[in-house]
């Protein structure tokens, strides 16, 4: 961010408190505490500027004479409690199309393709683009019947998830018939409620901890000082059994475009352009040790128990997480990986060992719409 | 046999369409038509054949009830850039081909007015075109990607019937199904 003189000081700190509210939100409390002090020095109105800013993106006032919503306002106070999805979506099962705007244009195109071929447009995307899927299936009552409760649908997904999962293969057998008898053909149950891995983004574990600092030579302050520090731990995982893990202080955005199969080459090209002068240098000297990434091979059990074995910062060791695959909540399925062990073998005197799990975090599935892309999907 | 006798398709509005064999073909409904009228030429005459062929240079006329013509000059046009071409059976392996990019001729052959080409998609799909049928929802694939529900209704002209609580539930209840 570059200081213009066209910006008045309130907007610059308009835009540091944002920084700052960004940088709090992925949890880099220290770096945010930095930003919002220099924000303040600049105005130190700027939470209310802030406020009067975000409060102009928001519905008129009418909408929310009963005070300003807090998450998502066109969700909020909406009480979901009494719908149950499945039997409402089986009441959609006669809708039609209905024009926007019937007056003066009523015509829908689309409402010639018969549901077969809406429902091969919906597979097409199930298997190019999920979240195309997603989307294509909450526009109306008919698209979400077809997307959402036509058991064809999860067919399509099941088969697509599960047969890109990388299984060991001796646990992988027995369980076969045990699957069949648990869900046959029920397939949303089984995407409920077995496992997998996703490859379309990264899995990060955020880890805040405080340590104690030491005073300045001659203060007179009473308080001891503490530092907070944050890290990450990131995961990828590939379809062919590979795996790239990364311990580092940097921040999602500046990992997750290197995080490919040719990082090595990334990580190159980038420092070759920082030194041809971008003004900001994503690797630097400084920051170039937070990018040592570790290429690992992993295997689940079809029960999600996640082995993940790869290089690491000993030589001769190999390093062996253990995490196991769990929903984060009732919505959200299949999107954390919890800490089991983190251990190691010493190669030299097969002696295995592990580390201590007291300050670790579980790590939660993050989408990466770049992943997506079929020119660099691998 | 001698010479290939001329196939004639007649459209839904009357208009016909002289075509040569191996394009009418790409077309498994046609060519599973042909087999019965046109026996290959060391086989004897169909008998069976319940059109009638008395005189072997009559063309073959082949009515489409379901594809008036200015489609079905869409449909030959591709059928006949395809005709040399052989795709490779379809039942085998099919989703990774389905979800291969689309073709960059196929995308720009199909750079036409929704309407048009919903009319090809079921055309395709009564004629049994698999590969023009994949093709053409391809290309309503590639309208959606990327569009939230609300720029998808404005696309296709159609309304969101839901009322906020069911909206917020389905999206609730399935949300977690995008990744994957």
């Amino acid at each position: 961010m570059r200081c213009n003189s066209k910006i008045s000081p309130t907007q610059y700190a308009i835009s540091l408190f944002e920084v700052a509210a960004a940088k709090e939100h992925v949890g880099l409390l220290s770096e945010a505490a930095e930003y919002y002090r220099k924000a303040y020095k600049l105005d130190d109105k700027v939470d209310k500027q802030y406020r009067t800013k975000l409060l102009e993106k928001l519905p008129p006032l009418e909408k929310r004479k009963d005070g300003i919503p807090k998450v998502d306002h066109r969700f909020v106070r909406l009480d979901l409690s009494k719908i149950q999805v499945q039997k409402l979506l089986s009441t959609f099962s006669e809708c039609e199309f209905e024009p926007r705007d019937g007056e003066q244009n009523p015509e829908i195109p689309i409402a010639i393709l018969p549901d077969e071929m809406l429902m091969y447009i919906l597979k097409l995307l199930q298997l190019m683009n999920a979240p195309a899927w997603f989307n294509l299936s909450m526009t109306c009552k008919k698209m979400a019947y077809l997307g959402f409760y036509d058991s064809r649908t999860w067919k399509v997904m099941a088969k697509s998830v599960y047969s890109k999962q990388v299984y060991r293969i001796e646990e992988g057998t027995k369980y076969r018939q045990i699957m069949r008898k648990k869900w046959g053909r029920q397939y949303l149950k089984m995407l409920r409620e077995r496992p997998f891995i996703k490859y379309r983004g990264v899995y990060v574990s955020t880890v805040i901890t405080q340590k104690p600092g030491g005073r300045e030579e001659f203060s007179s302050s009473w308080a001891v000082p503490f530092r907070m520090i944050t890290y990450y731990r990131y995961y990828r995982f590939f379809q062919d059994g590979s795996s790239l893990k990364l311990l580092t202080i940097l921040e999602p955005s500046k990992v997750i475009p290197l995080l490919y199969k040719n990082w090595k080459e990334l990580i190159k090209r980038q420092e070759l352009e920082d030194k041809e002068g971008s003004n900001r240098p994503l690797v630097n000297s400084t920051t170039k040790r937070w990018y040592n990434i570790y290429e690992g091979t992993f295997s689940i059990s079809p029960e999600g128990l996640l082995i993940v074995k790869s290089e690491g910062s000993q030589r001769d060791w190999n390093f062996i997480d253990r995490l196991q695959i769990e929903n984060g909540g009732r919505y959200s399925r299949h999107d954390r990986l919890k800490w089991i062990e983190m251990g190691y073998i010493n190669t030299l005197n097969n002696e295995p060992g592990t580390f201590g799990l007291e300050s670790e975090k579980d790590f939660k599935f993050m989408r990466v719409e770049e992943y997506a892309d079929p020119a660099r999907r691998v | 046999m001698a010479k290939e006798r001329q196939i004639v398709i007649i459209t839904s509005d009357g208009d016909k369409f002289p075509v040569e064999r191996k394009v009418a073909e790409k077309s498994i409904l046609i060519k599973n038509m042909l087999k019965n009228l046109l026996p290959p030429e060391d086989e004897q005459e169909d008998d069976d054949s319940d059109v009638d062929v008395d005189e072997d240079d009559e063309p073959i006329e082949i009515p489409t009830q379901n594809v008036r013509s200015a489609v079905m000059k869409n449909i030959l046009e591709w059928c006949e850039h395809y005709k040399d071409y052989e795709f490779p059976d379809d039942e085998q392996d099919d989703d990774s081909k389905k979800s291969a990019p689309i073709d960059p001729w196929d995308s720009n052959f199909l750079n036409v007015d929704q309407e048009m080409l919903y009319e090809i998609i079921l055309a395709a799909n009564y004629l049994n075109i698999k590969p023009l049928l994949n093709a053409g929802c391809k290309v309503v694939a590639e309208m959606i990607r990327g569009k939230s529900p609300e720029e998808i209704r404005k696309t296709f002209n159609i309304v969101n019937d839901f009322t906020p609580e069911e909206e917020a539930a389905i999206r609730r209840e399935n949300e977690w199904a995008e990744d994957r």
